[in-house]
């Protein structure tokens, strides 16, 4: 309870403004690349990060007991802002659309990760086409916002326009479209593909369209086609392309058609039942984004909510949750933990109006039935196997879901069996990555953009909480205790 | 007074209209910046304005008026006067499509704008295609009620044109596509700098910023619908439609407009999608005024910003030399709460005169 109302207290104040110099005087530094540095004095200036000074301290400089800092968190693999807006459905394949034309930049979801401690994330054009678009990289404020009555600078920036083309393979590109003989042929969902051959059919046909065009071009042809423009960079190399594909044998097929087009900078996303996959990954050298691993899904479909899964009521928006006291039958027996137990009529009313876990974990149908054998030990089985990873929040910022967020994500890693340091640089230097980012984010560095969370322990300990969040060196995030 | 006024200047008009030139002396004029100028005359020779002075040098036959004289109101995009709708769902994209084709020129409505001071309408297809085709500058009357038949293009980045099961697109990203494709396109040299979009969001606000921003010379404006507020700030310092005042969300709206005023934004209101009323364009200027403290803004927003949105700023919504004559007199400032609308000036002749029991 009490880290919820600190959390709406930092909504509600306007950001900070732009300062000169910030000093940190820390326990304990992560670089973000493995490496722990106990007891630095670091120093941020103009946005970027100046000094590093190992055993230092200074006056005046920002001093909590026990506290660590960490590099601003990178979400490898997000769809804030992303809405219907950026999904052209009335063609399979539209490469050369860019996310960052029309992604939502003033979308709550970034408030909601940078509270957090995301300070920047790679979004995702969503999966309704085989080919869907270009991806956009963010930092997760200080842009220009439209609303005019948001704060100043809680907007989020775009800092690379072609981030990745998305490319999805499995159920969702073919969702929902029918054949003509099951439908009206005037409506455009009457479109291939209809099955995972077809989707792959779609891949494959675009392509060969692509090669034919590169070689055009080598030939001097004056030939301009702004979809197949983007397919050859990502043949050559020069943009990255993301799979989605869920199933290991989906998976597989990308590494199929990676070897058939030689696609030089793939990335699968989600590959939540990567783990069956994990060898052909490691050889293949090939880095995977995971999407948010929950805790044995099966079992949920099977038995409907439980009172455990309902924690996300408990532990709701900040904003409502001085209001859950005056609810008869609720009462707080943690307090300090933040949790609300439930019982008695009001446990009875929660089950009975709850969503299903799924909705409520914004986890779709399609993921469901495509993560059969899921399990939140992922990203350590893909770590033991050879698998560079980072991982990614997909919807879950969209909704306040603290326990599906980004770092809560590295925690249950960790729980289910991954290095800490590992999980660390997977949410920070290993997603800058995959994001294009990494000679300017995703570690405390001289140099590096002034990214960084300041955390009240260990960032991987689940009791920690973010103190400060600072954005190029704005605090953006201020949690601090009153002294 | 006022009857006799006008009936006098009716008698003077019909039989010389294109010889004499008329000065026109009533209490007051209407300045640019919405102020009240007594003593000054206002010349009118062949349907034009051809002298503002206070001692006029043009020789002519003078005409004392009773009132506040103003040039006309400008309804910068409305549907009056549409036969039907303006619109053709076939296709993706329409810029061959006249909204001037589809208008009912005969209409009664004409008369009754005309008795609420306004004297040109500047009709727009609806937004239902991503390219929907052109507007046209009616006024209210007069011999050739067709100012300009080809104005500006619309183009439309709102829900009705960017979600279309039937022929597409289904997304603004797809709208975005479309829009770049067709000023890829020669055809589309004629406008593709002289278009007005109908945006509704923060999204579609920043797909209108990349499209237009490397056209060169550009005269686009947005027109801003839905929750202006939640996008309004993309609009800093420009010049931009707003639907005419509709009396939901009243609080917010006055914040709103607040805002934006701050912010350097100028507003022409019309009626297409807003309060229909033939009365809502004054009512909103009023309440534009009330809300930013600014009668300059105000004034604007119904008379010369609309035309300067146009490109027309030297043919209609001001009392500048060699403009139209469309003149409007009141029995006070229009702005006023009060005022009525006494007769209108079109054309060099008397087009519409309020009975004594309507004053």
């Amino acid at each position: 309870m009490i880290i919820s109302s600190l959390l709406s207290l930092c909504f509600a104040l306007p950001m900070a403004q732009q300062s000169e110099s910030i000093s940190l005087s820390v326990d304990r530094l992560h670089v973000g690349n493995g490496e722990i540095i106990e007891n630095a004095l670091v120093v941020l200036e103009d946005g970027k990060i100046v000094s590093i000074v190992p055993g230092g301290s200074a006056a005046g400089a920002i001093h909590f007991e026990g506290a660590e800092l960490s590099p601003g968190l990178v979400d490898a693999f997000s769809f804030m802002g992303v809405g219907g807006a950026s999904m052209e459905e009335s063609r399979e394949s539209t490469p050369s659309i860019h996310l960052a034309d029309t992604v939502a930049l003033d979308a709550p979801s970034f408030a909601n990760a940078l509270s957090e401690g995301v300070t920047s994330a790679y979004l995702s054009p969503d999966s309704f086409n085989v080919i869907g678009g270009l991806g956009t990289v963010v930092k997760t404020g200080g842009g220009v916002g439209a609303n005019l009555f948001a704060d100043a600078g809680s907007a989020a920036r775009i800092i690379d326009r072609e981030g990745a083309l998305k490319v999805t393979l499995g159920n969702d590109a073919s969702n929902g479209n029918f054949t003509p003989r099951g439908g009206s042929t005037r409506d455009f969902k009457a479109r291939r593909p209809n099955t995972r051959m077809g989707t792959v059919w779609v891949v494959r046909r675009e392509f060969y369209r692509a090669k034919a065009y590169q070689a055009a071009l080598a030939d001097g042809e004056k030939v301009y086609d702004k979809d197949l423009e983007v397919l050859v960079k990502v043949l050559e190399g020069e943009i990255p392309l993301r799979v989605q594909a869920r199933r290991s044998h989906d998976v597989q097929t990308a590494l199929r058609l990676q070897a058939e087009f030689g696609w030089p900078n793939l990335i699968i996303e989600e590959a939540t039942e990567g783990q069956e996959a994990a060898a052909e990954l490691a050889a293949a050298g090939v880095s995977v984004a995971t999407g948010p691993a929950y805790d044995a899904v099966s079992r949920a479909i099977a038995r409907g909510p439980q009172a455990s899964e309902l924690k996300f009521l408990a532990h709701p928006p900040a904003i409502c949750c001085e209001d859950i006291h005056e609810v008869e039958g609720l009462h707080s027996g943690h307090e300090d933990n933040g949790l609300v137990e439930l019982s008695g009529p009001a446990l009875d009313f929660l089950v009975a109006l709850a969503p299903r876990y799924g909705a409520a974990s914004g986890l779709n149908g399609g993921r469901f039935s495509e993560g059969r054998s899921a399990t939140p030990a992922l990203p350590a089985l893909l770590f033991e196997a050879g698998v560079s990873l980072a991982m990614g929040s997909a919807e879950a910022h969209d909704q306040t879901l603290t326990e599906a967020s980004l770092i809560h994500q590295a925690r249950n890693a960790v729980r289910w069996g991954m290095p800490a340091a590992e999980a660390l640089q997977a949410i920070t230097s290993r997603a800058a990555a995959l994001c294009g980012t990494a000679d300017h984010v995703g570690k405390v560095e001289v140099g590096f953009d002034a990214d960084v969370v300041l955390w009240s322990g260990d960032p991987l300990d689940s009791s920690s909480r973010p103190l400060l969040v600072i954005l190029d060196g704005r605090i953006a995030v201020d949690n601090r205790p009153q002294q | 007074m006022i009857l006799f006024s006008t009936l006098l200047l009716t008698s003077l008009l019909a039989p010389l209209p294109q010889q004499d030139a008329v000065i026109l002396q009533p209490d007051a004029i209407v300045a640019a910046d919405g102020s009240l100028q007594e003593g000054m005359s206002v010349v009118v020779k062949e349907g034009r304005i051809v002298e503002v002075a206070a001692e006029p040098t043009t020789a002519g036959t003078t005409v004392r008026l009773s009132g506040v004289l103003a040039p006309g109101m400008i309804d910068a995009f409305s549907g009056h006067g549409a036969d039907r709708l303006l619109t053709e769902q076939s296709l993706k994209t329409t810029p061959d499509l006249r909204a001037v084709d589809g208008l009912q020129l005969s209409s009664p409505i004409w008369e009754s704008l005309m008795a609420r001071g306004v004297t040109a309408v500047h009709i727009t297809p609806d937004a239902t295609n991503v390219v929907a085709g052109w507007g046209a500058l009616v006024s209210t009357a007069g011999k050739e009620r067709v100012i300009e038949a080809k104005t500006r293009m619309i183009g439309s980045l709102v829900q009705s044109a960017i979600n279309d099961d039937r022929v597409g697109p289904s997304s603004l990203a797809g709208a975005v596509e479309i829009l770049e494709a067709t000023f890829a396109n020669a055809a589309a040299k004629e406008y593709r700098n002289n278009m007005w979009f109908f945006v509704e969001s923060a999204e579609s606000a920043r797909a209108m910023e990349n499209l237009t921003s490397d056209l060169k010379d550009s005269n686009n404006h947005a027109i801003l619908m839905g929750e202006v507020g939640s996008f309004g700030g993309a609009f800093a310092g420009q010049l931009v439609g707003l639907p005419t005042m509709s009396y939901g969300a009243l609080a917010r709206r006055a914040a709103t407009w607040e805002l934006m005023h701050k912010a350097g934004v100028r507003f022409a209101f019309g009626t297409r999608a807003g309060n229909r009323e033939w009365d809502s364009l004054r009512t909103s200027a009023m309440a534009l005024s009330r809300f930013t403290g600014s009668a300059t803004a105000a004034w604007a927003s119904v008379t010369s910003n609309p035309a300067e949105m146009l490109g027309m700023e030297s043919e209609v919504g001001s009392l500048k030399v060699g403009a139209r004559a469309d003149l409007v007199l009141w029995t006070g400032h229009p702005l006023d709460s009060t005022a009525t609308v006494t007769a209108v000036f079109m054309d060099g002749t008397t087009a519409y005169r309020a009975t004594s029991e309507e004053n």
